[in-house]
């Protein structure tokens, strides 16, 4: 080697070696102040790119600011670590960031959002012992229990709610119903049809479209002859957007309805969504303590107050920490197993809203409010108790 | 560690069958294919179905995925094939956009975009498969079959026809070859190898939906082809590994996931259009470049 | 039946789009052979450019629309001089060349998705609302479609009927080696091509960003689409284009009355391949020369 050869490996290899020992250092320093608390690590299955970005960012706020609240708690014997992967709001890439969590990063618990996305972890989840908590997706068929729990009320709640109001207190007779032809939009289908049967409202057009289509010009011509009294859109985020402003672009003035993907802030200030009627979880934001303490360090930390996806996944880190905390005082070993015993014998936990326990099928029941648009922002038109 | 190394082993495993036997009709009898994802998820669909329904042995839900997806490709390569080359490719991308739809939308079948979940693990002669390294064992070993058989029929008089139609039609038929017996038995051998790589992709991952079968997959398995060197045993294999390795190299950088997707096939993309201009004969004949005095052991395809 | 009559409305305009995606890619591989499979890359350019200059720099529309079409007609120009030029001097075979081709259009999508993103844009403005005639409901944008094609199609037509350079244009249309003997130099005319075909798709990219929207997916659709509607008028000829990619775009509309939206590239392609089993040389059946 030549002289300049040399000295650019040697300077390459000392440069190497600073990196190293730094790296050692750094995590010898990790290791020791945290060797007091073991950590608790759990993984969510968020979308962090793509179209439905927007809910990955709401969801991560509300959990974010748990594993604080969770981490700053000094009779907590331990310390809470999210490991997130990129949902993107699809089966397949969540499938392969499970496999990880599970396999890999070895979690016993885990955040999933959106039905798809939740319906194809499932499977991996039960079998390999792994807690997972929707408190996005709203697919009736979510109602898988074993393992996997809702702390969302599913969409046959809020259609349960929304559609006599609509009948009775609307006089709303023909509904047209926009779905996405996956497992969340059929079952929300399936259910607006089920119920109108009861009800006696009628569907008179059902339209299924493509998760990933943005352009509804024949939906519109489609849905311009129907001639409904009110459309209904199951949908979500950027998508449902669109078909909003284009119904709107084509003429249609029809009553607008839909679930809790209405509530993002997108929607809220949309031109066309304004009027739209939606139903959610209704949230009690004075219930408790925690309830009090939450919203005053949402506000502080994000600047904005928190909406129901935020509080569910806030709530689902909570109660992963209510259950280790039980089988830590019962000194018993974190496992999948213990903790899915630990969920029965707790029965219920006090959260964000006041206190929720959860069916053997794994739903949770809440009252649902019925909500419309206006000016940007939403105003309760009701709220609705569901019986048994 | 050992899961993540062998999760990737499983995935280029499932890439070097799928680019040698895109190769068989691409490289070997001169049919420009862009829609194998087809058979990799007609393939995939049917092992599924097999091992929700009937049985997890591999060995069944692998040939009756292989008899399926060898149909349905014997079935379309029939009429199709004989369309000039320029439309094949037309048409067969036509073919993919067609059977995605109908992944999707046969609902009672594929199970739509909710696609079929919790597939059981599978089994093989009694060793049932647990973890990601059981699944490498078992992806590899198909691997060394399916190229092995691949390399059997190349060399074989069926290859040396086909390498004879790719090389000089005019020629080929003088000599009494029949085109479209050879296409069709080649492009239904292709689809049927596709299948075996479907199979261990649904009982890997235990879920299966339209996603992994789209356009953009089928165009993936050519880029391998192409970049890899069509028309030799080795360039699919090298194609693959360097498909599929690259991404996993480029997410030890700390590039954004945003940007991890589009950069990949920018440079695949480059990659191709680079390839194609400067050495067709993708990055086979560039090795070769170097490797001056083996011409004479290595002997085409 | 009133259904009908719009959805076949909503045809026409869309057909009118593909019409003039696939005139343009019908000039460029008549005139010179090349399946130029990255002109969708020519008009996912030039809908981004148009975006990104009107809505983000606010600027006027006209100044928009010259952007978009100097950004298309370089990207044609470039493609042909840097690409495929250099691959005919060495005689590379047509699946080089196609695939060549088809790098080019993943770069292109790949390089949108990484400065803009993958979610879907779209321009806002009063042309994509429109007005009743009777029981149908008409957009500007239906309107302008239809019109522009029609204009644009009729005004190629004279080009290469009555000027010196739409002649050779014309020649090389019905055999490039005549051009090649004669010494008038392809390789300029060739260039020519590519810049009008390359243009004759801006109208569409313009009139996309107002009706549906922009995504980086756009281009792979609308090669397909312009691939198609040439093939199925019978590749080779201006006219067949044309008619081709109305057509499709009536099928396809025609097609959702029944099915859903999901199927419309599956009737496309379903028409497509139809035509190539029964009727490959298509409806205008134009002599076609390998190459």
């Amino acid at each position: 080697m030549t002289l300049s050869c040399s000295l650019k490996t040697g300077i390459r290899a000392t440069r190497i070696l600073a990196v190293l020992t730094v790296a050692v250092a750094g995590l010898m320093s990790a290791s020791a102040s945290a060797a007091d608390k073991p950590v608790h690590a759990l993984g969510a299955l968020f979308p962090l790119t793509g179209p439905n970005a927007v809910y990955g960012t709401l969801f991560s706020q509300g959990a974010d600011l748990a594993v604080e609240h969770v981490n700053a708690d000094a009779d907590f014997d331990g310390r809470l670590n999210i490991h997130y992967e990129d949902s993107q709001a699809l089966p397949q890439p969540a499938v392969v960031g499970m496999n990880k969590l599970v396999n890999v990063d070895k979690v016993k618990f885990v955040l999933s959002a959106f039905s798809g996305v939740s319906q194809a972890i499932a499977p991996i989840g039960n079998r390999s012992h792994v807690f997972m908590v929707n408190g996005g997706g709203v697919s009736p068929e979510l109602a898988i229990g074993d393992y996997f729990l809702n702390d969302i009320p599913l969409s046959d709640d809020e259609v349960n709610a929304l559609l006599p109001y609509v009948v009775n207190d609307m006089d709303v007779k023909k509904i047209a119903v926009i779905h996405v032809n996956d497992p969340f939009g059929n079952g929300v289908n399936k259910v607006i049809k089920q119920r109108c049967q009861e009800l006696g409202c009628s569907v008179v057009s059902d339209i299924s479209i493509d998760p990933s289509s943005t352009s509804f010009q024949s939906e519109v011509v489609k849905l311009r002859v129907a001639r409904a009294d009110a459309i209904y859109i199951a949908s979500y985020g950027q998508q449902q957007n669109v078909i909003a402003k284009q119904l709107r672009d084509g003429g249609i003035r029809t009553q607008l309805l839909s679930y809790s993907a209405f509530g993002i802030p997108a929607t809220q200030k949309l031109g066309a969504a304004q009027g739209a009627i939606y139903t959610a979880e209704h949230i009690d934001y004075d219930a408790n303590d925690m309830t009090r303490q939450f919203l005053t360090d949402f506000k502080a930390k994000y600047g904005t107050t928190p909406n129901y996806y935020q509080v569910n996944y806030y709530n689902a880190v909570r109660i992963y920490a209510d259950l280790i905390a039980y089988l830590n005082e019962k000194d018993r070993e974190i496992t999948g197993e213990n903790l899915s015993a630990a969920l029965h014998e707790i029965e219920t936990f006090d959260v964000v809203g006041g206190p929720i326990s959860f069916r053997d099928d794994g739903t949770v029941q809440m009252p649902i409010e019925i909500n419309r648009i206006d000016g940007g922002s939403s105003k309760v038109l009701k709220t609705v108790e569901l019986s048994e | 560690m050992i899961a993540y190394i062998s999760n990737l082993m499983v995935l280029l495993g499932i890439a070097v069958i799928l680019a040698s036997s895109l190769n068989l009709m691409v490289g070997y009898a001169g049919i420009f294919s862009v829609a194998h994802a087809v058979f990799y998820g007609v393939g995939a669909y049917t092992a599924a179905k097999v091992a929700l329904g009937t049985t997890d042995s591999f060995l069944l839900a692998t040939a009756a995925a292989m008899i399926v997806s060898g149909a349905v490709s014997f079935v379309l390569a029939v009429p199709v094939l004989r369309v000039r080359e320029e439309y094949f490719v037309v048409a067969s991308i036509g073919f993919q956009i067609v059977a995605s739809t109908i992944f999707v939308s046969w609902g009672a079948v594929t199970g739509g975009m909710g696609g079929l979940a919790g597939i059981p693990p599978a089994s093989l002669l009694g060793w049932q498969m647990s973890s990601s390294l059981d699944y490498m064992l078992l992806t590899w070993g198909c691997v060394v079959l399916v190229v092995a058989f691949i390399a059997l029929l190349v060399h074989s008089p069926f290859g040396r026809a086909l390498k004879a139609f790719r090389d000089d039609e005019t020629a080929a038929i003088a000599l009494g070859k029949d085109p479209l017996v050879l296409r069709v038995t080649a492009t239904t051998l292709s689809g049927a190898l596709a299948a075996v790589a479907g199979s261990l992709y649904a009982f890997h991952v235990s879920f299966v939906n339209p996603e992994s079968f789209t356009l953009d997959y089928s165009v993936l398995v050519l880029a391998m082809v192409i970049i890899g060197g069509a028309g030799s045993l080795a360039g699919p294999v090298i194609g693959a590994v360097f498909i599929t390795v690259f991404p996993a190299l480029l997410s030890f950088l700390d590039i954004p996931t945003l940007y991890i997707g589009p950069a990949e096939q920018l440079i695949y993309g480059l990659a191709i259009v680079g390839l194609m201009v400067f050495w067709p004969g993708g990055l086979v004949s560039v090795w070769k470049l170097f490797t001056p005095g083996r011409r004479q052991a290595t002997s085409e395809g | 039946m009133i259904v009908l009559l719009q959805l076949f409305v909503e045809g026409l305009a869309a057909g009118s789009l593909y019409a003039l995606a696939a005139v343009g890619f019908a000039l460029i591989y008549a005139t010179t052979r090349t399946f130029h499979f990255a002109h969708g890359g020519t008009m996912l350019l030039a809908a981004y450019t148009f975006y990104q200059t009107v809505a983000v720099w606010q600027w006027p529309v006209a100044l928009a629309v010259l952007a978009a079409l100097v950004v298309a007609t370089l990207f044609g120009v470039g493609v042909d001089r840097l690409v495929y030029q250099p691959m005919r001097r060495t005689d590379a075979s047509f699946l080089t060349i196609f695939a060549a081709s088809f790098g080019v259009l993943i770069v292109v999508t790949n390089t949108v998705v990484l400065l803009f993103g993958n979610s879907f844009y779209s321009v806002d403005s009063t042309l994509s609302q429109g007005f009743l005639v009777g029981p149908i409901f008409v957009t500007y944008v239906n309107i302008l479609a239809v019109v522009l094609a029609v204009l644009l199609i009729v005004a190629l037509q004279l080009f290469i009927h009555r000027t010196r350079t739409g002649v050779v244009l014309r020649a090389m249309m019905d055999d490039p080696a005549l051009v090649g003997i004669f010494g008038l130099g392809d390789r300029r005319y060739g260039t020519i091509a590519f810049a009008i075909g390359s243009a004759l798709i801006v109208p569409a990219a313009i009139l996309t960003s107002y009706s549906s929207g922009l995504q980086p997916s756009m281009g792979a659709v609308i090669t397909l689409l312009a691939i198609a509607g040439a093939i199925v008028g019978g590749i080779g000829n201006l006219w067949g284009a044309a008619i081709g990619g109305l057509l499709l775009g009536i099928a396809e509309n025609l097609g959702v009355w029944q099915l859903s939206s999901s199927w419309k590239p599956a009737i496309t392609f379903g028409v497509l391949l139809l035509f190539l089993m029964v009727r490959p040389d298509g409806l205008l059946g134009a002599r076609t020369r390998r190459s």
